[in-house]
């Protein structure tokens, strides 16, 4: 591995920065701000990275203390666990029969069904806006609970499909000469080793539901019912009034843990997107 | 009784007719080969009397018992995989203990039942390992083990050798042959390899794009070959050929030689032999030589031991000679062994 | 020799067992997924279809049809055409931009340097954060009187009486049509490059690193390596990765429902937010219904696009 020269180190070097600052600068700009007075805020003058006027710790307690910001957090947790196991129950087994028995028009199917998550909830949200009226789940956390499925679904048993596929099928039919059922190789043989493959569709699934916005702000108008995604922008203006550093404060305790995690599992992520076109 | 037949057994797939109406009775504690190419369909058969692939037709009757119909836990077989197919996330003695479990045996019972088969096939020591911390070897005894332990009522081996380097294959294969001597188990072994196939065999199917060619012992089939594919396909180096009227005739490398070496009182059949090349391989000397009417214009081969010391060298016409009662006579068309005619 | 059957017999269910019937199995454990998409995603869509076609609105439930007479007439509004024309104007630039930008970052992660993993880890923060979030911290960046890039264009003299910007203090990002589109495509474009990057970066990876070494001993240099030989190997995953990028851009609702609510006035709505305030502010959901619709044709061809992108790359 030749060693690189000075300069392209140096450029190197830039450009990542470059590029780092640019994805950073808003959560920067929301950290600070967090923790910043009316009084510094509120003056264009002021520097706007860094603190003018010691930092307080009034804007968070504002938040947690007089917001239902709390219960938005608590919503979006609801709501996330839910819907994360509705998905595995649904998913993990369409993956399977896709993978393992539907024979040749299996793998057409997995397409279908993952070009299903192609349609955007903002060409569904009318017609389920209706839908979820009639039902009478509006303004309860379980119309979301309902809808979101419908978007994990897809992607998780396409994912969950090339990774069944990568394991060998000997092992099932192994299995099934020792004495087990189709059903109980898979469960016990089958399952044990796609633990990593679960656990990306967890990590997808939940933050899917953190991020969706357009289902959240359609079906719910009522505060106390919202999740973080709807509930942080929308609630926290009063009036014409944006408490900025609530706000900003609300949104980067979210973003950050969400994007750490989505850190970890990133490439087995990824490799669902790439639908085998590269050998992830 | 036979222990495993085959009835007119069949499997397409759209249009590739991977077994084509195979008939099979294998007798109780036979080792049983079945050999043949790539893709003849070996793979498939065998894979229809486990029961992991359903017949388009026919039907397979295990122990008087017919199977057709029944998932393959429920046929009292078990099987070795090309691949070992050992699961990974479980320890070698949970490898081997999985059948037990799956007859809900009692973890006592079960243990033992695990240390005594891991004793029979000497992995005792390797009981707390996972499978990927074993050799190939030490895989392939593994998977034997998980095999046996359950007492199945015929074994099946697909090309388990043939993951194992060449060394290890040799030793590898007495093994196994003495094992099943040992357990007089039913067994049917699956190989493209015709020297396995002659070494381990009681008895031989070979097979060819889906069709039985010859059922027998190997000796048997080797020296009467009930067509062309099996005559050429047994026997390295492949059998000689040439063509006379309509007719192949063909003859082994190893009944060919020089006719000063020939020390016979049966009839011979003599011809003349143009060689071009010799190689000295120790133990047997190859000639590839010239003949008036071989087939297909192929070099003929002698296989000479070591004890024919005559010299022969290349660029040189010499006389052969072969015994008439050796030679094999197959019509041109048909490829069906047919009747004598005159060399 | 016994023969337990005497004919052979043509198998048609194979297993008397339930748990070992593949077919039965397989449809089983297929069905829920299946059943759950026709009613939530399939059934919606008709009934999307249903209400472009009729007069329905909030308060009035019943569906009487009209015929196309929403498309005539949303056709008809300025509005509308405006929030078409601004979904592909902001949709096309700024995937030129991420693409662009997404071949230089992948590039760039391809090498090893310090700080790699904090670097990829602040690359990824924005696609990995929910959009509503990050788009409120861009509000404040681009806010009319306090944005932080309007005090630093003031620190450097660019901004403010007798500048090169100015006279006034401040450049009011989102009131002014120009800068207000440009805002919401840099904000598209920030939440849009890391996915392409990643997905740049798994197609760069794959590349056989023995085509690379032969490159060299053959001697060609960095630029001709990558034009010749990297990019046309890794265009097809490129192209998923357009693909996906046009998809969620041109479907995206957020981005400016936060940041201008496609303002001002009307100049930077797009086909998602217009068929929101048509349809769920305004209550007339056959109009909504409509401008959503319109989504349709240009996702449908992204999709056959990618399909068969898909499968010609495909290895598996």
């Amino acid at each position: 591995m030749k060693k690189r020269s000075l300069p392209k180190q140096i450029a190197l070097l830039t450009a990542v920065a470059v590029f780092s600052f640019f994805a950073v600068i808003p959560f920067l700009v929301m950290l600070i701000n967090t923790f910043k007075q009316d009084a510094d805020l509120y003056r264009p003058q002021n520097n706007p990275f860094w603190y003018n006027i010691p930092p307080t710790l009034d804007n968070l307690r504002l938040l947690f203390l007089e917001t239902n910001y709390l219960t938005f957090v608590k919503n979006s947790l609801i709501v996330g666990t839910v819907v994360v196991i509705i998905t595995l129950v649904i998913a993990v087994p369409a993956a399977y029969s896709l993978a393992r028995l539907a024979g040749r028009y299996g793998e057409t199917v997995g397409i279908g069904i993952f070009l299903v998550y192609l349609v955007p909830p903002s060409l569904l949200f009318i017609p389920l806006f209706r839908v979820v009226t009639s039902l009478h789940l509006n303004d309860t956390i379980w119309s979301l609970i309902l809808v979101y499925p419908t978007i994990s679904i897809p992607f998780s048993t396409w994912l969950l499909m090339g990774f069944f596929k990568s394991i060998p099928r000997d092992l099932e039919e192994a299995a099934m000469v020792d004495g087990f059922s189709r059903l109980t190789a898979f469960l016990r043989v089958v399952m044990p080793l796609s633990t990593s493959g679960i656990v990306a569709v967890i990590v997808f699934t939940f933050t899917l539901t953190l991020h969706e916005f357009v289902y959240a702000v359609t079906f719910i108008t009522a505060s106390a019912q919202r999740t973080i995604s709807a509930g942080v922008p929308i609630e926290l203006v009063r009036g014409d009034v944006f408490f900025w550093q609530s706000l900003l404060a609300a949104a980067v305790i979210v973003a950050i843990p969400v994007a750490l995690v989505y850190n970890f599992f990133l490439d087995r992520l990824v490799s669902g997107f790439t639908m085998g076109a590269v050998k992830g | 009784m036979d222990t495993v037949e085959t009835i007119n057994l069949k499997k397409h797939f759209a249009e590739v007719k991977a077994v084509d109406g195979v008939d099979l009775a294998i007798h109780e504690g036979e080792f049983f080969v079945i050999l043949g190419p790539s893709g003849c369909g070996k793979t498939t058969l065998m894979r229809m009397i486990a029961g992991l692939e359903a017949p388009t037709e026919g039907d397979v009757v295990i122990g008087g018992v017919r199977v057709t119909d029944l998932p393959p836990r429920m046929r009292e077989v078990a099987m070795v995989f090309q691949s070992y197919a050992l699961y990974p996330h479980m320890t070698v003695f949970d490898n081997i203990g999985f059948p037990l479990k799956a007859k809900k045996m009692p973890k006592a019972e079960r243990r033992s039942k695990v240390e005594a088969a891991a004793a029979t096939l000497g992995v005792e020591q390797l009981l707390d390992r996972k499978p990927r911390q074993l050799s190939g070897g030490e895989r392939q005894r593994v998977a034997l083990c998980r095999a046996m332990v359950k007492e199945p009522r015929v074994l099946l081996l697909d090309e388990p050798l043939s993951n194992l380097d060449a060394k290890l294959r040799t030793a590898a294969r007495a093994e196994l042959e003495m094992f099943q001597r040992q357990l007089g188990i039913t067994t049917i072994f699956v190989t493209h390899d015709q020297i396995e196939a002659m070494a381990m065999g009681d008895r031989i199917l070979v097979m060819s794009a889906g069709k039985v060619m010859q059922v027998g012992a190997p000796q048997k089939i080797y020296h009467d070959p009930v067509n062309l594919f099996v005559a050429t396909f047994l026997g390295s180096p492949t059998i000689n050929l040439v063509e006379k009227g309509g007719c192949l005739i063909g003859f082994r490398p190893e009944h060919f030689l020089p006719r000063g070496s020939a020390v016979t009182d049966e009839e011979l059949t003599t011809v003349s032999l143009n060689v071009f090349h010799v190689e000295n391989l120790g133990a047997d000397r190859l000639v590839y030589g010239e003949l008036e009417n071989a087939y297909e214009g192929k070099l003929i081969t002698a296989k000479l031991p070591s004890i024919v010391t005559e010299v022969i060298e290349p660029g040189t016409t010499y006389d052969f000679v072969v015994e008439t009662s050796n030679l094999k006579y197959f019509d041109k068309e048909t490829g069906q062994k047919t009747e004598a005619i005159p060399l | 020799m016994e023969q337990a059957a005497q004919t052979p017999t043509k198998t048609k269910t194979r297993f008397q067992y339930l748990t070992d019937r593949e077919s039965f199995l397989g449809s089983l454990f297929l069905l829920p997924a299946v059943l759950y998409i026709i009613l939530l995603v399939g059934v919606p869509f008709g009934m999307a279809i249903a209400f472009s076609l009729s007069d329905v609105t909030v308060g009035d439930t019943s569906l009487d049809y009209v015929g196309l007479e929403n498309f005539r007439r949303i056709l008809n509004t300025p509005q509308f055409r405006r929030a078409l024309v601004n979904s592909f104007i902001i949709t096309l630039i700024a995937q030129l931009f991420v693409i662009i930008l997404a071949n230089i970052l992948a590039l760039i992660f391809y090498e090893d340097f310090p700080g790699k993993w904090m670097a990829r880890m602040l690359i990824i923060m924005p696609w990995a954060t929910p959009i509503s979030l990050g788009t409120i911290g861009w509000l404040w960046i681009f806010d009319s009187k306090f944005s932080p890039i309007d005090w630093v264009l003031q620190q450097i003299g660019l901004l403010g009486p007798d500048t090169l910007l100015g006279p006034g203090k401040h450049l009011n990002y989102l009131g002014r049509e120009e800068l207000a589109m440009v805002a919401v495509i840099i904000v598209h474009v920030w939440r849009m490059l890391p996915l392409a990057t990643v997905i740049l970066l798994a197609g760069l990876a794959s590349i056989d690193k023995d085509l690379i070494d032969q490159a060299q001993v053959d001697g060609a240099k960095f630029w001709r390596i990558h034009r010749d030989i990297r990019l046309p190997l890794i265009y097809p995953i490129m192209s998923i990765a357009l693909l996906f990028g046009l998809i969620f851009t041109f479907s995206d609702m957020v981005v400016v429902f936060l940041l201008t609510r496609g303002g001002p006035i009307y100049y930077t709505q797009v086909l998602p937010t217009w068929a929101w305030f048509k349809g769920i502010d305004g209550g007339n959901l056959s109009e909504g219904a409509a401008v959503a619709l319109f989504l349709f044709p240009l996702l449908l061809v992204a999709a056959i696009l990618i399909l068969r992108s898909a499968k010609r790359s495909e290895i598996t």
